[in-house]
């Protein structure tokens, strides 16, 4: 019989396609994957399984007669981000801006915001921060705060819409700080207390970026400690900002929003997420509500923060700010519908046969030289899970939520954030020197484009990918290693902690995805050091590498079934 | 004095004030000589002379950057019009700094 086993997963869904006969080994035919259509579970799955049963169909010549399933959970992975939602509440109190990385002068003043049209008036006795909006010409800017200045006015600082900090400064006062692409200039309360300071090349602001010393600058009262505190965080780690006092006309009024996530235990207790605290086992959590929506029937939870470099305490600063939580969710799944689904795809019809983890050992069996492969770990898309005899141990989080953690990180989309996952990186120089995640360099025998010109970079087979962060390739791969290591190697821990481990000298068998990323591998058997076990990567059938292990092991567990 | 770090070699008509804008805003210094010609050509010329290898053509047309050592192609170019813009981002590859 025909036979397809398909196991859907979180981000791919592979199929491995075998004709079997009772008391015969499976012939073979086709092993394929591609990326899972739809909600892991869903009826949207069926769509791609469709397609990888149609090119089956091509490439054997016959449809498949039954499609074998393993049961489904889903997992949701997401970030949130408390400090982004905090500075959303701060606006009601301050603005908090950073500006452009060619400012002028340095320094900090603190004084009232003034258009530069208004300079043109009697000069007024306080310090003022003047304005300049982007029709402005630079020349035209400078020569009115030369006359203003003339005229009494005691200029201390300047905001510039446009990108004219320098050319302005330098006919003005090239001493006095100057920020500009201060994109909404133009909408700044007039009138209201503002602050700017520019620190020196290479630096970040200190006064600014300091909650006390902002709040005296903006002359916030004790009340407002908490906004101070927030707009300082905001602008912690850049080389030039500008801090704005709301005046308190102009607030919206409402009482800031509690930001927190609230975790409701197996046992129907209540407590607060620290994000800084270690996840609890897989099952301790049955529900959560609060700012990353309200969630029940979870069978594991797993946060971490994002990391920070060390080597880098600016970007950790401006990263620590965003408070971001990296957040897996496993929920009870529903396949029935999705098997039915598929059912209407094979004359045979769909069939649940094997418990995930029978397959998922059946499957990493095959890997040459494994004998029957006791332990084995699949580091999927979702899901971390440890397979044995006894069934698996599945916890949250696993090479999604390290996209995640890399778009987190490098600000960009998921698809960007796969690819950074599993490729070098470098940065480029000059036109023709790279310089590698090791620190060393190579020649370009054609310039680099002039886009991906002193960015970090992706470096792809087909050329270099640039990335928007200012991060030397050593601290990005350092921030990539942790995430892999903070996420997979973690859970792989708290899965075997969850069967009260694994006896020393036990053969572990890592499969899935994630499996197939030489450094994943490499942060697993470093976390497992210390328990002496023999960590492998499979190689189903001896050609597929760590992938369609659990696919692969539901043909196997039908034919043993069907044989008997 | 210093040597000529970048070099512009500019033809009649090409945005003198606004590249040498561009360059202010960005802190770097460029060397401004008129000479008839057309913009890739002039930038060619340009490159051999900048102590840092890249050379500025503009005429009243178009502006182009050419580097001194992959000179068969233009590095940058942009409109004549878009001058302040064009000297912003020569300025930053001499610099070492991204485009924006």
């Amino acid at each position: 019989m025909l036979v397809a086993g398909v196991d859907v997963g979180n981000s791919t869904t592979e199929i491995a396609v075998a004709r079997t006969e009772p008391g015969r080994e499976p012939e073979w035919l086709f092993v394929a994957r591609r990326p899972t259509t739809g909600a892991k579970g869903s009826e949207g799955c069926a769509v791609g399984i469709a397609e990888l049963l149609a090119a089956a169909e091509r490439r054997v010549g016959e449809r498949a007669h039954v499609a074998l399933f393993a049961e489904l959970h889903p997992v949701e992975t997401g970030l949130v981000e408390l400090g982004r939602l905090e500075e959303l509440v701060l606006e009601q109190t301050a603005i908090a801006r950073p500006a452009s990385d060619t400012p002028s002068g340095t320094g900090v003043g603190a004084g009232t915001l003034v258009a530069v049209d208004e300079l043109d008036g009697p000069p007024r006795a306080e310090p003022i921060v003047p304005v300049v909006a982007a029709g402005i010409d630079y020349e035209d800017a400078a020569g009115r705060l030369r006359d203003a200045r003339a005229g009494g006015w005691n200029i201390i600082a300047a905001i510039v819409e446009a990108d004219d900090a320098v050319l302005i400064g330098n006919r003005f006062d090239r001493s006095l700080p100057i920020v500009d692409e201060v994109a909404d200039a133009a909408s700044l309360p007039l009138g209201a207390r503002a602050a700017v300071e520019v620190a020196e090349p290479g630096a970040s602001v200190e006064e600014l970026s300091d909650p006390l010393r902002l709040g005296v600058l903006l002359g916030f009262g004790p009340e407002e400690a908490r906004a101070a505190r927030t707009a300082a965080r905001a602008l912690a780690g850049h080389r030039a900002a500008v801090a704005v006092r709301v005046p308190r006309s102009a607030a919206t009024g409402s009482a800031p929003t509690e930001l927190s996530i609230v975790l409701v235990g197996s046992d129907g207790g209540e407590k607060t997420l620290d994000e800084h605290a270690s996840p609890p086992p897989p099952g301790a959590v049955a529900a959560i509500r609060g700012s990353a929506g309200d969630r029940d029937g979870l069978l594991d939870i797993y946060w971490h923060t994002l990391p920070v470099p060390v080597d880098d305490p600016g970007f950790a600063r401006r990263l620590i700010r965003r408070r971001a939580v990296a957040l897996a969710l496993l929920a009870r799944g529903e396949s029935s519908g999705l098997v039915e689904a598929i059912g209407r795809l094979c004359p045979g019809g769909a069939r649940v046969v094997a418990r995930e983890s029978d397959a998922a050992v059946l499957g990493a069996s095959t890997t040459p030289g494994a004998g029957r492969a006791p332990f084995v770990l699949d580091l999927g898309g979702g899901t971390v899970d440890l397979h044995r005899a006894e069934g698996a141990v599945s916890t949250a989080g696993a090479g999604d939520l390290v996209t995640r953690i890399c778009a987190g990180l490098l600000d960009c989309d998921s698809v960007l954030a796969e690819r950074a996952k599993r490729r070098r990186s470098a940065r480029v120089e000059t036109p023709f020197v790279l310089h590698h995640e090791d620190g060393s360099r190579s020649f370009l025998g054609e310039p680099a484009p002039p886009e991906a010109l002193a960015h970090l970079c992706l470096v792809d087979g087909r050329g270099l990918v640039p990335l928007l962060v200012p991060l030397a390739p050593e601290v990005w791969r350092g921030l990539r290693r942790a995430a892999k290591r903070e996420v997979l190697a973690r859970n792989v821990r708290r899965a075997i902690d969850a069967i009260g481990g694994v006896p020393p000298g036990e053969l572990v068998t890592l499969v899935g995805g994630s499996a197939s990323d030489g450094e994943v591998v490499d942060v697993v058997a470093a976390e497992l050091a210390d328990l002496e076990l023999a960590v492998a990567r499979g190689d189903v059938l001896g050609r597929h590498g760590p992938r369609a292990a659990v696919a692969v092991g539901l043909v196997l567990a039908f034919a043993e079934a069907d044989g008997r | 004095m210093n040597a000529d770090l970048v070099v512009a070699l500019l033809a009649d008509g090409a945005p003198a004030p606004a590249l040498a804008a561009g360059f202010e805003e960005e802190g770097v210094p460029l060397s401004v000589r008129r000479e008839p010609g057309e913009a890739a050509a002039l930038a060619r010329e340009a490159a051999g002379q900048a102590a840092l290898g890249l050379g500025i053509g503009g005429d009243e047309t178009r502006l182009v950057l050419v580097l001194a050592a992959a000179p068969g192609r233009p590095y940058l170019e942009a409109p004549a019009t878009r001058g302040r813009s064009f000297g912003q981002a020569a300025a930053r590859v001499a610099a070492r700094r991204p485009l924006r």
